[in-house]
C-alpha cells in the first residue's frame, strides 16, 4: 500500500510509544537533533586521536630565478623559461605545437633515491597559460609538464639520487595557434614525509603549493 | 523495543568503541619496533662470495666513471657511476634478484632503480651462475666506504640481504670524477664477462 510523509510520522511515533527515549527523540526540533550529531562525532573521532588539526602551512612564498626554494623533498633553483618549437627525442601530439621549457637544477633532500618520482613531477607546473596540451591537476588550476629531461644527455631522470644537484628541464606542450606568453606564472609543489592511512608506509604525500612567482619567457633563439 | 533492549545496545556500542580506543591508545603508546623487521644483513668484501637464503652473490672489482653505455644509451653525470660486476647463483629455486642498491658511510642509500641507476638481472636459475652488472649513479664525495647492497626485494623484511664493502677509497672517487671515458655496461649473461670477449 502507498505511503505518505504524514502517514510514515505516525507510524514512528507510535512504534516510539514503547520508548521515552524514541519519543522524545522525535519530539525534538531537527536543530537539536544536528547538535546532538555533531557531539556524537566529535567524542567518538575524539577517542581516536581527535580531527586532523587545521592546515596552517603559511602563505606561499615567492619563487626567485637563480635561487634555491625549498620544496620537500627538493632543493629547486628555476634558471629561466624559455620557449620553443623544437627539441630533440622530445615529441609533441601536433607538429605545429611549442614547448615551454622550465630550465631548473633539482636536488633530492631526502636520504633515498626517488625513483617513479610522481614528486618530481608534480614540483614544477604552470598557470594561467592559454593553450596548454597538458590537463590541469584534478581540483586544482595548474598544470604539470609533459617531460623531464637532463640537460646533460637528454635522459629522463629516473631515479632522483640524493645529494647531486641534476640541471634538467621542465617541458610544457602549448598550442601552436595560441601566441607564446610574455610571462607565465610557476609554481612549485612540496610534499610532507608521513605514513600512508592505507599501508602504513612512509611516503611524500600531501602535494601543496608552497612557492609561486610569474616570470618572464623568451624565445630560446635569443639565448643562443 | 524496549528501554531495556536501548540500555543493552547502547551498552555494547558503548563497549565496541571502547575497546577501539584501547587499541588505539596501545599502538599510540607502544609503536611497533621496526627493527625487529628489518633484513639479515650478510657481510662480505669484493671477491668474497655470501650465502644467502636464495642465492650466492658475488660481487667483482668496482669500475667507475661520469660516462656509461647501457643497452645502447649513453648517460653522463656531475659526479660518479659506479659499475658493479655481480655473480648471482640462485639456490634451491630459480630467483628473481631484484634490488640492489649502494648505500655510503652516512647511511644514505642510492637504489639502481630506473634509467640512469640500474640493476636488471632476470631469471637465474639453480647451479648456473648469472653474470649481471649494477650501475649507480652518486655524489663524488659518497664513494669512499660505500657497501653494495643486495636482496631479493625492495622489502626485504626479515629476509637475507647482502652487504658488500666494495673497498673504495678517496683517491677512487677523485680518479672517477676525472674520467671521461665510456663504460660500457654488459648485457646480463651465463656467460663470465671476459670469456665473452675471447668468443
Amino acid at each position: 500500500m502507498p505511503t505518505t510523509p504524514e502517514s510514515e510520522a505516525a507510524d514512528l511515533r507510535r512504534r516510539a510509544r514503547g520508548s521515552k527515549v524514541a519519543g522524545r527523540l522525535l519530539n525534538q526540533p531537527l536543530r537539536h537533533l544536528g547538535v546532538g550529531a555533531a557531539v556524537v562525532v566529535l567524542g567518538v573521532t575524539a577517542v581516536f586521536g581527535g580531527l586532523e588539526p587545521a592546515d596552517t602551512t603559511p602563505s606561499r612564498v615567492a619563487v626567485e630565478v637563480g635561487k634555491i626554494s625549498t620544496v620537500p623533498p627538493y632543493d629547486i633553483t628555476i634558471e629561466k623559461v624559455l620557449w620553443v618549437d623544437e627539441l630533440p627525442e622530445v615529441y609533441k601530439t601536433d607538429d605545429r605545437n611549442r614547448w615551454l621549457a622550465v630550465t631548473a637544477t633539482i636536488r633530492n633532500t631526502h636520504d633515498e633515491s626517488l625513483y617513479d618520482a610522481v614528486e618530481l613531477r608534480h614540483a614544477v607546473s604552470l598557470v594561467g597559460v592559454d593553450g596548454l596540451v597538458g590537463d590541469p591537476v584534478r581540483g586544482a588550476k595548474r598544470v604539470e609538464s609533459t617531460y623531464r629531461k637532463l640537460l646533460a644527455d637528454s635522459s629522463d631522470l629516473s631515479p632522483v639520487q640524493p645529494g647531486i644537484e641534476y640541471e634538467m628541464v621542465y617541458l610544457f606542450e602549448q598550442d601552436g595557434s595560441v601566441d607564446p606568453p610574455d610571462e607565465v606564472a610557476v609554481q612549485l609543489v612540496g610534499h610532507t614525509w608521513r605514513r600512508d592511512s592505507i599501508d602504513q608506509d612512509f611516503k611524500w604525500l600531501d602535494p601543496t603549493v608552497i612557492a609561486e612567482s610569474t616570470l618572464p619567457v623568451r624565445p630560446a633563439e635569443d639565448e643562443a | 523495543m524496549s528501554a531495556r533492549g536501548y540500555a543493552r545496545q547502547a551498552g555494547t556500542a558503548a563497549l565496541v568503541l571502547a575497546a577501539l580506543g584501547a587499541g588505539r591508545a596501545v599502538t599510540t603508546m607502544f609503536p611497533a619496533d621496526d627493527s625487529v623487521s628489518e633484513p639479515f644483513l650478510r657481510p662480505t668484501d669484493v671477491g668474497e662470495t655470501v650465502e644467502l637464503r636464495y642465492a650466492d652473490i658475488t660481487a667483482a672489482e668496482v669500475d667507475g666513471s661520469t660516462r656509461i653505455s647501457n643497452a645502447g644509451t649513453g648517460l653522463q653525470t656531475t659526479e660518479v657511476f659506479l659499475v658493479i660486476p655481480v655473480m648471482i647463483e640462485a639456490t634451491g629455486e630459480p630467483a628473481t634478484i631484484s634490488y640492489a642498491a649502494v648505500r655510503d658511510r652516512d647511511g644514505t642509500t642510492y637504489v639502481a632503480n630506473g634509467s640512469r641507476s640500474q640493476f636488471s638481472p632476470g631469471l637465474a636459475q639453480p647451479g648456473l651462475p648469472r653474470y649481471v652488472t649494477v650501475t649507480v649513479e652518486l655524489p663524488v664525495d659518497a664513494v669512499a666506504g660505500a657497501h653494495l647492497r643486495v636482496a631479493l626485494n625492495a622489502d626485504s623484511r626479515r629476509d637475507d640481504m647482502a652487504d658488500i664493502d666494495l673497498g673504495l677509497t678517496n683517491a677512487d672517487a677523485t680518479r672517477w670524477a676525472e674520467r671521461t671515458e665510456v663504460l660500457t655496461v654488459p648485457t646480463p649473461s651465463e656467460t663470465p664477462p671476459g670469456d665473452e670477449e675471447q668468443s
